[in-house]
């Protein structure tokens, strides 16, 4: 069964069954620690050590006036293997991982928006277990983890691992930078959004042997790697500053087809600007979900996928979507194999 | 979906091998044929294509156009609804604008390729490479919900030198225009109008992605951008301007492999129509012309833009025997 869902009431239910799931599609767990709070597990040429951090107090702004609520979340790192030694203070030193920290900040993936308790998370694998997909819902908000091995097509390399989450969050950050509000919406150009991780520094891939000469094996995603500078987006208007790929996936209105366009993994080697192409994030596909609600299913061609909103789907014409948490239409969807 | 290459006399032998091939290998259907006296005369063709079925078959229409004085050898091109022996050229059912296939007086080396769709054709002169497309895309919609998904696409709007270079010359899935939006490419929307297709305009750089389509005008993803906000060059995926665009920067894989993407055919503000039949934008540079390229069980040929041949200046058309 590749796919699964259920809900939970804080952050550990949501790991466990992040846990269970990912063993039951043959990833081997190396280690599961409650007490230091810690997830890792591997699967082919995919290594991830996962970190979850509860009862995190953070400053809401978006009232105006500052009020103290509680987000948690998940980080994760890959190794070139597995040291399930490491302990909560050094979890993230894993083989070959030198570019993402231990804490809060840092190079790796980071997951948001789960101090529960959740509507529902869904989780979804293929066949041969080849990579995970988490979303969780709470209320209409909504967040994602991936990581496993890309999808490469014809490609004969042997193989890349990625993992990457959801950092935006709901709530909102103090003003700042010249701007008069930070606003809370799902930029798809923003540090750590999913799954491209685009800008700054967030997400991970090790590419044991597919990149060319010179770039990096196990790296973060780096400003300008994965990013077409296209990605940027105001979820206020579907016409400005549009993420390409959502728009080049709007749903025709004059058919009942909805293209969905798959996003392509792409390395960036900071030290000679170059990038390489090495697949596709496996059975996520980008589309713009107008006239569809959260959850929504698509068949197409014998496969189902399930629709999801990158944050929170709101009106392009509600105003009150710049001052909340807001994705507009864009979403993502995910192969459902069962 | 059959391939052939050969080596034609002129420009007026490319247009006749081109109807035996289809003809007698890709089954389609001549409705009308004038051969060419000399190289000067006017030759036309109308051609029926098998399509999607009996109420959505393909007719394509081409016409050759010279003037010696300038070295002009080309072929008009059109795609319509329908075919009526009756009406002087120009005028079949729901006819597109024509845009130009520039060739030349002296031996072409070609490369067709033809399905019950659409038809392809790469020509090479001197060591340009100029290519067009006549007929079905496929569109994200059933042939009933979209029942002439026509593109059609030379290399120019106009009829000019095979020699002729500016950044609204370039090969099929990815055209230019002039400055009021006369294309080298014309697609059919679901409404039946036909749009310009309008990636790049006239300018003497190499490329000049143009940020002020209308909403009547159409482009190709990835080989141009949807450049509404006015930001020109900036957010195209083929603009060689850090940090816009990737293409340049993109490295094929330490196994000299790429991924391949299909072209999509866009409009500026209305859902998208489809994607290219048959050929595909390569994510790495490094490729030479005529490349043979495998990728799994699939073969590919690569041709260049014209007369560029740099890192983003390639296509991959499939060759399926």
């Amino acid at each position: 069964m590749a796919y699964s869902t259920a809900t939970g009431a804080d952050i550990e239910d949501f790991m466990t069954a992040l846990k269970d799931f990912a063993d039951g599609q043959g990833w081997t767990i190396g280690k599961w620690d409650t007490s230091d709070k810690l997830l890792f597990l591997e699967k082919g040429v995919c290594h991830a050590a996962m970190r979850w951090v509860p009862d995190v107090d953070v400053t809401d702004y978006q009232s105006g006036s500052p009020v103290t609520v509680q987000d948690d979340y998940v980080l994760g790192v890959l190794g070139s293997s597995l040291d399930n030694s490491k302990t909560a203070s050094n979890w993230a030193e894993q083989p070959d991982q030198t570019v993402a920290g231990n804490g809060i900040s840092g190079a790796g993936a980071r997951m948001n928006n789960l101090a529960g308790p959740f509507t529902a998370w869904h989780l979804f694998s293929d066949a041969d277990g080849s990579y995970i997909h988490a979303v969780v819902r709470t209320g209409q908000l909504f967040s994602f983890l991936s990581f496993g091995t890309l999808h490469q097509g014809e490609l004969t390399h042997g193989g890349v691992a990625y993992i990457s989450g959801t950092s935006d969050t709901w709530w909102k950050h103090a003003p700042g930078g010249g701007h008069p509000y930070d606003y809370v919406y799902a930029d798809p150009g923003a540090k750590g959004e999913f799954p491209v991780n685009t800008r700054g520094e967030g997400g991970m891939w090790y590419a044991p042997d597919a990149l060319p000469a010179g770039f990096p094996t196990l790296d973060c995603h780096r400003d300008k790697s994965l990013r077409m500078w296209w990605y940027h987006t105001q979820p206020t208007s579907p016409y400005y500053y549009m993420l390409d790929h959502h728009r080049l996936a709007s749903a025709p209105t004059w058919s009942s087809w909805t293209p969905l366009f798959g996003i392509p993994f792409i390395a960036r080697n900071s030290a000679s600007d170059k990038l390489c192409c090495a697949g596709f994030f496996p059975d996520i596909r980008v589309l713009m979900m107008d006239g569809m609600l959260p959850g929504q299913e698509l068949d197409m061609s014998g496969d189902t996928w399930k629709v999801f909103p990158r944050m929170r789907q709101t009106s392009w014409s509600d105003p009150s979507s710049i001052y909340a948490a807001s994705s507009g239409q864009y979403a993502l969807a995910f192969k459902k194999i069962t | 979906m059959p391939y052939t290459n050969g080596s034609a006399d002129d420009y007026h032998d490319l247009l006749d091998q081109l109807r035996t091939w289809l003809t007698g290998t890709a089954g389609w259907t001549e409705l009308q044929w004038t051969a060419p006296g000399s190289l000067t005369d006017v030759a036309t063709l109308n051609l029926q294509g098998p399509g999607a079925g009996v109420d959505n078959r393909v007719y394509i229409n081409i016409r050759s156009q010279s003037d010696e004085t300038e070295s002009i050898y080309s072929w008009e091109i059109s795609g319509a609804t329908g075919y009526d022996e009756d009406q002087p050229w120009g005028a079949q059912p729901n006819e597109s604008s024509r845009p130009f296939f520039n060739l030349w007086e002296n031996s072409i080396d070609y490369w067709f390729y033809a399905n019950d769709r659409r038809f392809v054709v790469v020509a090479k002169t001197s060591t340009t490479y100029a290519s067009m497309y006549a007929g079905f895309f496929l569109p994200w919609a059933t042939p009933a919900q979209y029942p002439f998904p026509l593109y059609v696409a030379g290399d120019y709007y106009d009829k000019v030198p095979w020699n002729q270079a500016n950044a609204a010359r370039r090969f099929f899935p990815d055209p230019g225009g002039d400055n009021s939006l006369v294309s080298s490419g014309y697609v059919r929307g679901p409404d039946g109008i036909w749009l310009p297709i309008y990636n790049n305009a006239i300018s003497s750089a190499n490329d000049s992605h143009f940020g002020s389509r209308t909403p009547s005008c159409a482009w190709t993803s990835p080989y141009t951008a949807w450049l509404g906000d006015g930001s020109g060059d900036t957010y195209t995926w083929t603009s060689n301007a850090d940090p816009a665009g990737p293409f340049d920067r993109l490295l094929p894989t330490a196994q000299s492999e790429r991924v391949l993407i299909p072209i999509s055919i866009q409009r500026q503000i209305a859902q998208p129509l489809g994607v290219i039949d048959g050929a595909y934008a390569p994510l790495g540079t490094g490729l030479t012309t005529e490349q043979h390229v495998v990728s799994g069980s699939r073969n590919f040929r690569a041709f260049q833009n014209i007369n560029r041949n740099s890192g983003n200046d390639f296509m991959l058309l499939e060759e399926v025997a």
